[in-house]
């Protein structure tokens, strides 16, 4: 955390020398659900990280200034049921046009998440692993070196990044993608590669991601098999999307959690995959229409039993924004989710939840 | 607003034949200057990157404004978005009047839709 007051530190130092004006951007606003079951994953209400509220106020804040051609950026979310983070605390130094280098705390920019972005066309997005807090891992980010280029070939505009990270620079290692944290933290490393490719002539955009986490955590749960937790997870995302008509775009994401336990004591593997196909139609340049269906699967195997976990959850979304003028808008989105898993306790796990929200916001 | 969009329409009758040049610090920019910042290309003025600000893609001054500079307007609007790889100096604004209060506030920045916001005042307002 000391890292991170010293960032703070130089950043305010540098907002009030700097040289450059800083530009910032603010967008504030308040989410209101009405959800029928309290437990069906992964409604609004389903283990938030702060007490529930059926009204969520958020807001998401940006500031960032040049300072003798360096970017630096900051910027932070808030929400009454997920608290607050640091979403960036970096410098962003370019060496010249097509590459450059950035340090900090940096978002791992694996996926196109859209949480609480202020041009979503969703108040939840369809995809758990960027709606759901427990799964979002891959939207967030730690402290870390990412290096990146950008090459403009053949009409596609081609993007790629490598990074490394440490978590526990900015206490961001009790993250373990699907998992929950089980105790102190011995090492948490991060690593990934991503490229992007847009097409500039017709906007068609298409995604590569790889995130690899090592990590190792006591058990300090107090469980009498108390172990040494040893994860080893990729995090992987692939995507496309672009416009069908001139109306109509369409967008087809695949998420993946995929890794091992290697501890011999404990040993056990799991794919977890979220696929989620969107529908936007752009009526006007004030009005969007979506339908986003998503598919979330997480398998886990253990190899000191025969048992294999099936856990399924398939979710309908529909939604409508409409802008209106100086940044102020709204979205009315209506959700449904179905969700089963195996066990060998002859309980019934099925469960279905609905909810409908509305969001007010508006961009400074 | 009333004034705003009379300039708007006012010039977006000369729009073609506005000559998109600009002085800042003796540094001259132009219609290449722009198009390579509208293309996701960094633009050094001063030490500092130019911004670039475009109403939304689906907006329809912004198809022809962009139309003009050859370029996608929804090209232009993924790569503006946090989620990518490689950050752009371009920025999505709502609305005409945000786009000229963020210019204001930016140095140096440039706006474009049909027109330079600002219509006639263009060379005094864009950067």
């Amino acid at each position: 955390m000391w890292l991170t007051s010293v960032f703070e530190v130089a950043f305010a130092a540098l907002a009030i020398t700097g040289a450059a004006s800083a530009e910032t951007t603010l967008t504030t606003g308040v989410d209101v659900w009405d959800t029928s079951s309290p437990n069906a994953r992964y409604m609004p209400n389903y283990s938030t990280p702060n007490e529930y509220k059926t009204a969520n106020k958020f807001a998401k804040a940006e500031v960032s200034t040049d300072v003798n051609g360096i970017r630096l950026t900051g910027s932070g979310r808030y929400s009454d049921n997920e608290g607050g983070r640091i979403d960036r605390l970096d410098a962003d130094i370019r060496i010249d046009g097509t590459f450059g280098v950035r340090l900090g705390i940096l978002p791992y920019r694996v996926s196109w998440c859209r949480h609480y972005e202020r041009d979503s066309v969703w108040i939840r997005e369809p995809d758990p692993f960027c709606s759901f807090y427990g799964l979002a891992e891959m939207s967030e980010g730690s402290f870390g070196v990412q290096g990146y280029a950008s090459t403009l070939k053949n009409g596609f505009m081609i993007d790629t990044m490598i990074g490394v990270y440490n978590p526990q620079v900015d206490n961001q290692d009790k993250k373990l993608g699907p998992y929950v944290s089980v105790g102190p933290t011995v090492s948490h490393k991060k690593a990934g590669f991503s490229a992007n490719a847009i097409h500039l002539a017709s906007g068609v955009q298409s995604r590569f991601s790889l995130l690899r986490t090592e990590q190792v955590q006591n058990d300090a749960t107090g469980s009498k098999s108390a172990y040494q937790r040893d994860l080893t997870y990729d995090t992987i995302f692939y995507g496309i999307e672009g416009n069908i008509t001139d109306d109509i775009s369409l967008r087809y994401t695949s998420s993946n959690y995929i890794g091992s336990q290697n501890n011999p004591r404990n040993l056990y593997d799991w794919n977890g995959k979220s696929d989620t196909v969107e529908l936007t139609y752009k009526k006007t340049a004030r009005d969007s229409f979506s339908y986003g269906y998503n598919v979330y699967e997480n398998i886990t195997k253990y190899a000191a039993s025969t048992n294999i976990q099936n856990l399924q959850v398939k979710g309908h979304n529909l939604s409508w924004r409409h802008d209106f003028d100086d940044g102020l808008f709204t979205v009315i989105q209506y959700s449904t989710t179905t969700d089963d898993y195996t066990t060998i306790k002859l309980v019934n796990t099925y469960r279905e939840g609905r909810s409908i929200g509305f969001r007010l916001a508006k961009t400074w | 607003m009333k004034l705003l969009a009379a300039l708007l329409l006012f010039a977006s009758f000369n729009a073609s034949a506005i000559e998109w040049i600009c002085n800042v610090g003796g540094k001259k920019v132009s219609k290449v200057d722009l198009i390579q910042a509208y293309s996701g290309q960094p633009v050094l003025i001063n030490g500092a990157w130019m911004i670039v600000y475009m109403l939304p893609a689906k907006n329809p001054e912004t198809g022809q404004a962009f139309g003009e500079l050859g370029l996608s307007p929804d090209a232009i609007e993924k790569m503006a978005k946090n989620s990518s790889l490689v950050d752009r100096s371009v920025r999505i604004v709502p609305s005409p009047n945000q786009m000229d209060d963020k210019i204001r506030a930016t140095n140096p920045s440039a706006g474009y839709s049909v027109l330079f916001v600002g219509g006639s005042d263009v060379v005094n307002k864009c950067f």
